[in-house]
């Protein structure tokens, strides 16, 4: 812990914090979901429902990352715009971020009363930051190894994935800042999966302290990703116990955000590793001091 | 002289060290500091009576000191505190002498840091023992009929069937029980006591202006209130 705070929104959060991102697909075929909140007003219930569960931001996405259908910038643009600003307006001090590669997707989301700019393909479009900068919002720097968005990763090698992840996170949070982001509204995330394989995932979690000791607020994407399917030799729909073994070890490396699909169950594993580091009181103690 | 006698549990779920992010027992500690807060508000000099921990396995002050200097804190008034230490399993003759050779400067506060059996339920700590219901209404009864001399049946408390039923609080009650007696040599636990409570006449001086009883955790907590004239 190098002892920073950031910004998310009108909201300051410190080094100890662990936040919930929720993810809300606008998607009719993502991989865990399947769709299921493709219908606007299913979409709204997902809101409301991670809300009431604890979820500090929402992630909005309009494309799903694996290959697909071609969706353009104004297809992408019509499953999120209007969509982030009715969620804007039911849930005002709600943190919204969307998932976009593209600047002019982020204009509008921003806009319409995003908060975060989830970059996720690596800054494949520069112009991200850039719109990021202009609007004061925070925006999420990942590593893919410079991979095209929406391609998987295929033969890829590094002489040292960490190594690698450092030096792209460091230089694109840099460039983020001299874009005109705010310092402490840059977040940086492994993307685990994205340009790696699953030994190159496995590393990166293992080594999950180097990248917090970098002084940036760490995102972590773990969710029923091929890498815990992978590990443990189940398909999608049965990972959750090893998405929450992940997650409750990067939460003592001391990662700050975790973007999930299963909020509750997220929120549970997060309290308890605060707990037990001491970041977060116990919630009610009488046993052997009544 | 005595003028106030404040009774509170010892419980270590009082301690700011222990505090979760709601209450074990929600409004405990309030209710506590507000009969002390009422109780020291014309007071110069507080006098702890704590019993010695019955486990003591670390060398931090006995549970109950601490108990009763952070709710002495919390009044944010300024008086002097005398501690005096008894030792939980300490005989009736031994609490009597203790109570009777307190020392008491004008305007005086007793704190009395003691509670119930601690074997009140199956989830108790103690789990449950029968005879625990019994020895606790004794112990309530001798506190809320204070003004009718009753508090001197807490020297029929027998420190062997207390030491069974976990009640911590036995001791510095009968310390209690000692230092405010009219009678200036209080006989031993007896059945001449009861005797002569039975056609004592009350106890004019003493006025019980609160007395709360729970056991939200299978042991009984007893907050009072008591003022002598």
């Amino acid at each position: 812990m190098t002892g920073f705070t950031f910004r998310l929104g009108s909201r300051s959060f410190d080094e100890r914090s662990r936040l919930v991102m929720a993810i809300v697909n606008r998607t009719p075929d993502s991989f865990y979901d399947k769709g299921a909140t493709w219908r606007e007003d299913a979409a709204f219930d997902r809101v409301r429902e991670v809300v009431a569960q604890g979820a500090d931001i929402v992630d909005i996405g309009g494309i799903k990352a694996a290959p697909g259908v071609e969706i353009g910038a104004d297809e992408e643009k019509g499953r999120v715009v209007d969509f982030v600003a009715a969620v804007r307006a039911e849930h005002p001090d709600l943190l919204i971020s969307v998932d976009t590669w593209r600047a002019s997707v982020g204009r509008a989301v921003l806009e319409a009363g995003a908060d975060i700019l989830n970059d996720a393909w690596g800054g494949a479009d520069p112009g991200l930051v850039e719109v990021a900068g202009e609007f004061d919002a925070a925006v999420v720097c990942t590593h893919t190894g410079g991979v095209t968005p929406r391609t998987r990763p295929h033969r890829i090698e590094y002489d040292d994935v960490v190594e690698s992840v450092v030096e792209s996170l460091v230089a694109q949070a840099g460039r983020a800042v001299s874009m005109g982001v705010a310092r402490d509204r840059v977040v940086i995330d492994p993307a685990h999966d994205f340009g790696k394989n699953s030994w190159h995932s496995l590393e990166v979690t293992r080594r999950l302290d180097e990248l917090v000791a970098l002084g940036w607020p760490l995102l972590v994407s773990l969710s029923n990703k091929d890498f815990v399917g992978e590990a443990l030799d189940l398909p999608v729909g049965e990972r959750l116990t090893g998405t929450l073994a992940a997650t409750a070890i990067s939460a003592w490396h001391g990662a700050h955000i975790y973007r999930v699909h299963e909020v509750v169950e997220t929120r549970q594993v997060l309290d308890m590793v605060s707990v037990i580091t001491g970041d977060l009181p116990p919630a009610r103690t009488a046993r052997g001091l009544a | 002289m005595i003028t106030d006698v404040v009774i509170v549990p010892g419980a270590p779920l009082l301690l700011p060290e222990y505090q979760g992010r709601v209450a074990a027992v929600p409004g405990l500690l309030e209710s506590c500091v507000g009969v002390l807060s009422e109780a020291v508000g014309s007071s110069h000099h507080v006098v702890v009576v704590h019993a010695t921990d019955r486990e003591a396995r670390s060398t931090k002050p006995a549970i109950g000191l601490r108990v009763a200097d952070h709710l002495l804190a919390a009044t944010h008034q300024a008086f002097e505190v005398e501690h005096v230490a008894v030792a939980w399993d300490a005989s009736v003759q031994e609490c009597m002498t203790l109570g009777r050779e307190l020392k008491s400067g004008s305007g005086t506060t007793l704190l009395v840091v003691g509670d119930g059996s601690a074997r009140r339920t199956e989830k108790a700590p103690g789990h449950l023992d029968t005879r625990a219901a019994d020895v606790d209404d004794a112990i309530v009864a001798a506190i809320s009929g204070a003004a009718d001399g009753d508090l001197e049946r807490l020297l029929e408390l027998d420190p062997e069937v207390c030491a069974e039923l976990l009640v911590a609080g036995r001791a510095p009650l009968q310390v209690l029980a000692a230092a405010v007696s009219s009678d200036p040599t209080p006989a031993l636990a007896s059945a001449d006591v009861v005797a002569r409570a039975a056609t004592s006449a009350g106890d004019a001086r003493c006025e019980v202006v609160s007395c709360e009883v729970t056991d939200p955790c299978g042991v009984l907590y007893v907050v009072a209130h008591l003022r002598l004239h």
